[in-house]
C-alpha cells in the first residue's frame, strides 16, 4: 500500500475516533466502601443530621462483622456519609449499646476522615477498620482507665 | 443564566430523551448537540445504571441539568472552541466541572422552591451530593467541584482537618450567571484565573483565586 493511502486512512480513522469521543457521555461510577469491625464488641454507628438520628446513614456491626456500602456518582464514587438531604452533625460510635465515642471531637477516629481509609486513592475496595484503638479511646473519653 | 438552545431552521428544537438504560454503555446521560437525526435526541438521559439500580428522581433531574449545561456551553463558546476544550485532557475539567456546578445549583434551587411551597425543612436544606465537597485529589480529574467552590462558602481543607488532598477553598460569592458570562471567553485555566480576578466579588483576594485554580490545575 502506498504511503499516501496509509496516511489518508490514518487521518480518516483519527477523524472517526475524534467524532465519537467528542460527545459528552457521563459515566456512572460506583465504588465499594467496606466497614470492618475488628473488635470483640458490637458497634453501632449512629449518624445525626439536624439533631436527629438518620436511619439512612446509620448502621450496626456485630463483632468481627463487616458491611459494604455502594456509592455512585458521575465521574467518581463518593465516600459513605454523603447525602443530599442530611447535613451531618455528628457520627457516634456506640460500643455494646453503652459506651459512646463522638467522632466529631476526634478526627483520627472519624470515618469521614478519608485518609483513614485503606486504598482511598485507588479504584479497589476501600476499607475502614474499627479497631481496638477505637474502643480504647471510647473507654478513655468516658473516664475509664486504659 | 442564558437559555440553553437557540432554535434555527436547521436545528428547530433541542430534543431531550429519556431511556431506562443504555444497553451499550454504563452511563447516566449524554449530550451530542451537533447531532441532527430525526430519531435520536441530542440529549439522552438514562434511569438505570449499569448494575441495574434505578436512579432517584433528584439524580435524574440533576443529570438532565448537567447535559443541557453542556449544550448551552457548546452553543455559547462555539462548536470548534468547545471541541478543542473538550478533547484536551488539560482543559476538559472546565466543561465537566461547569456542568457539575449547574446540576448542583439548579437541583438545589428546585428543591428549595418545593421546600417553600410545601413547608419541608428537609427540602429547604437540600444540598445535591453535598456540593461534591467530598471530592479529593485522586478522584476523577474532570468532574470536580471547581466552579461550586467559587460559589459556596465551604472550605474542604478546613472541613477535612487540613488534609492537602482537598483544595484550600477561600473563594466564595460568585454566581452561576457571572460564571457563565466569564466562561464565554475561557479556553483554559489560566484564562479562567484572569477572568475570575477581573470579575471577583467583594472580599475575594487574587491569591485565593490563584491557590484554588492552581490546585485543580495540578491534579
Amino acid at each position: 500500500m502506498k504511503p499516501i493511502k496509509i496516511i489518508y486512512k490514518l487521518l480518516i480513522s483519527i477523524g472517526v475516533i475524534m467524532f465519537f469521543s467528542y460527545a459528552s457521555c457521563d459515566k456512572w461510577v460506583c465504588g465499594d466502601w467496606w466497614f470492618i469491625n475488628l473488635t470483640e464488641h458490637k458497634i453501632s454507628v449512629d449518624v445525626y443530621c439536624f439533631g436527629s438520628i438518620s436511619t439512612e446513614l446509620s448502621f450496626s456491626l456485630m463483632p468481627n462483622d463487616s458491611l459494604k456500602q455502594i456509592t455512585c456518582d458521575i465521574g467518581s464514587s463518593p465516600p459513605p456519609f454523603v447525602s443530599s438531604t442530611c447535613r451531618i452533625d455528628s457520627i457516634l460510635l456506640v460500643f455494646d449499646d453503652t459506651l459512646v465515642l463522638n467522632t466529631l471531637n476526634y478526627w483520627e477516629f472519624n470515618p469521614e476522615n478519608i485518609e483513614k481509609w485503606e486504598n482511598y486513592n485507588r479504584k479497589s475496595n476501600k476499607k475502614y477498620n474499627f479497631t481496638e484503638s477505637h474502643y480504647q479511646k471510647a473507654l478513655e473519653v468516658n473516664g475509664y482507665s486504659r | 443564566m442564558s437559555t440553553p438552545y437557540t432554535p434555527s431552521v436547521l436545528k428547530p428544537k433541542l430534543k431531550v430523551g429519556y431511556y431506562h438504560h443504555d444497553h451499550w454503555r454504563d452511563i447516566n446521560g449524554s449530550a451530542i448537540p451537533f447531532r441532527e437525526n430525526l430519531t435520536i435526541p441530542h440529549v439522552c438521559i438514562y434511569g438505570k445504571d449499569g448494575s441495574g439500580y434505578w436512579s432517584t428522581t433528584d439524580f435524574i433531574y440533576a443529570t438532565t441539568c448537567h447535559e443541557v449545561a453542556h449544550v448551552s456551553h457548546w452553543e455559547m463558546v462555539g462548536e470548534g472552541a468547545f471541541a478543542l476544550i473538550w478533547l484536551n485532557p488539560k482543559t476538559r475539567i472546565i466543561p465537566e466541572s461547569w456542568a457539575v456546578a449547574v446540576e448542583w445549583g439548579l437541583t438545589n434551587t428546585e428543591y428549595h422552591i418545593l421546600g417553600q411551597k410545601y413547608g419541608s425543612y428537609k427540602a429547604l436544606s437540600y444540598n445535591f451530593k453535598e456540593g461534591k465537597q467530598f471530592w479529593y485529589r485522586g478522584n476523577d480529574e474532570f468532574y470536580t467541584p471547581l466552579f461550586i467552590d467559587l460559589i459556596d462558602d465551604q472550605n474542604q481543607r478546613i472541613n477535612n482537618n487540613g488534609s492537602i488532598l482537598f483544595p484550600n477553598d477561600k473563594v466564595k460569592g460568585y454566581s452561576l450567571s457571572i460564571l457563565e458570562s466569564i466562561l464565554f471567553g475561557v479556553r483554559d485555566l489560566e484564562l479562567l484565573k484572569a477572568m475570575l480576578k477581573i470579575n471577583k466579588p467583594f472580599g475575594v483576594a487574587n491569591e485565593d483565586i490563584d491557590e484554588l485554580i492552581n490546585f485543580y490545575k495540578n491534579i
